[in-house]
């Protein structure tokens, strides 16, 4: 039986899969259109379980990730927060969608996240440069979705 | 209106982040907890790779080892003939500074091994991770190097862990000159996957050609002086710009790259 009662375990549990998996050692090419995994993971944790804390839970493992990838601390936070608030707006809508719809909210939430970091790292660097081949990134998180729904559903229950 | 505030208040605190991080190092002692906190994360996703290195180490049989004992002594030989050759230089070199009345000063740095444990090459971020941390005497700062030259510098230190922060990286700043002629410049990353770097600052009019080698320059401190940072593949004169538009191929590709020095000088 799923375990609704217990959130926080969850989202333990969930922040430590997303903190490895994000982590792997994966080849350059791999690696250059790898998924936003916290995104997704915490994707799964808001669309299931209570809002409540949610855009400081977000702060919380955006910071983690920041330190994880040696980026800006901050970073990645404000790209979590900012998703997550996307995936908030939309939850009750995504909750009763058939699973296309589902990877469009994604697609946009990736997008958000992806706009967040090149801002803050063409302002960090002081240059501005779009490279068509990031877009990978938000459309390999859309195209994940069902994959992670399906793996975490079964590490919940 | 709450709703909003609930979105607005960590919104700003990230903001803040950003900024504390980007301009100004208190928030070091913040990242170095957290990075201890999840350095168990990198133990875990490394143990597969420790695993087979581990099961690699002990199939090994006699005769490779022997093979490479061989093979081990006959590079010693070769680079204690380099040394020979290199010392008379530094002999010559400190009696032509003698007679300039300039000051020389040999460098007695110390040099840390440590092993690659893995990298992370993105478009927006260069790095590796390195089996070697703080325990081991590794601090923020410190100047990494490949056999072939410049690598990069500690970015980030736990007890077990160190990454690497690549000369690629576009966040990395380096003076360099040219090994041929002296033409100083400074070198910076590129946001691709190639991992190139780009020289600026070197006037159109100076002599800069595809093949020069760039080394790293004595005006930035950081860096030891003299070790190769790139080698020059393309040089463009843009219309409207001063500067040359030079590219380089890092001198120490991170391909197949298993062992690092880290300078420990203090």
């Amino acid at each position: 039986m799923p375990n609704y009662r217990r959130p926080y375990i969850s989202l333990l549990k969930i922040t430590l899969l997303a903190l490895i998996v994000s982590a792997l050692p994966l080849p350059e090419i791999v690696l250059g259109i790898a998924p936003f995994w916290m995104l997704l993971f915490f994707a799964y944790w808001v669309t299931t379980f209570t809002s409540k804390g949610l855009f400081f839970l977000a702060l919380l493992l955006g910071v983690l990730i920041d330190v994880l990838y040696g980026d800006i601390l901050g970073q990645n936070a404000l790209a979590l927060i900012l998703s997550s608030a996307f995936i908030s707006n939309v939850k009750q809508s995504l909750l009763v969608s058939n699973i296309t719809t589902q990877q469009i909210y994604l697609f946009v939430a990736s997008i958000i996240y992806l706009a967040v970091l090149l801002l803050v790292h063409g302002l960090s660097i002081q240059t501005f440069s779009f490279d068509p081949y990031l877009l990978f990134k938000p459309f390999l998180s859309a195209l994940l979705w069902p994959v992670v729904q399906l793996l975490l559903s079964k590490l919940r229950s | 209106m709450q709703a909003f505030l609930k979105l607005l208040i960590p919104t700003l605190v990230s903001i803040f982040l950003i900024f504390s991080d980007y301009k100004f190092s208190y928030l070091d002692t913040l990242k170095k907890s957290i990075s201890t906190l999840i350095s168990p994360v990198y133990l875990v996703v490394n143990l597969p790779s420790q695993l087979y290195i581990w099961i690699n180490e002990q199939g090994t049989t006699k005769q490779i080892l022997l093979n490479q004992n061989k093979q081990l002594r006959a590079e010693l030989m070769r680079l204690k003939v380099d040394l020979q050759d290199r010392n008379a230089l530094l002999l010559e070199n400190q009696k032509l500074s003698e007679l300039l009345k300039s000051r020389y000063k040999l460098d007695e740095d110390k040099f840390i091994l440590a092993r690659v444990s893995s990298m992370s090459q993105s478009r927006l971020k260069k790095q590796i991770a390195i089996n070697k941390g703080s325990n081991e005497g590794i601090k923020i700062g410190q100047v990494v190097l490949g056999a072939h030259g410049i690598l990069g510098q500690v970015s980030q230190v736990t007890p077990f862990y160190a990454t690497v922060l690549l000369i690629t990286d576009p966040t990395q700043h380096i003076a360099v000159k040219n090994g041929r002629n002296g033409i100083r410049g400074i070198s910076k990353g590129v946001a691709s996957h190639q991992g190139k770097l780009r020289v600026r600052f070197i006037q159109r009019e100076l002599d800069t050609k595809p093949g020069d080698v760039f080394l790293s320059s004595a005006i930035d401190s950081k860096f030891p002086v003299g070790y190769p940072v790139g080698r020059v593949t393309h040089v463009e004169k843009k219309a409207n710009d001063p500067f040359l538009t030079i590219e380089l191929a890092p001198s120490q590709p991170i391909e197949a790259l298993e062992f690092v020095l880290i300078n420990n000088t203090p």
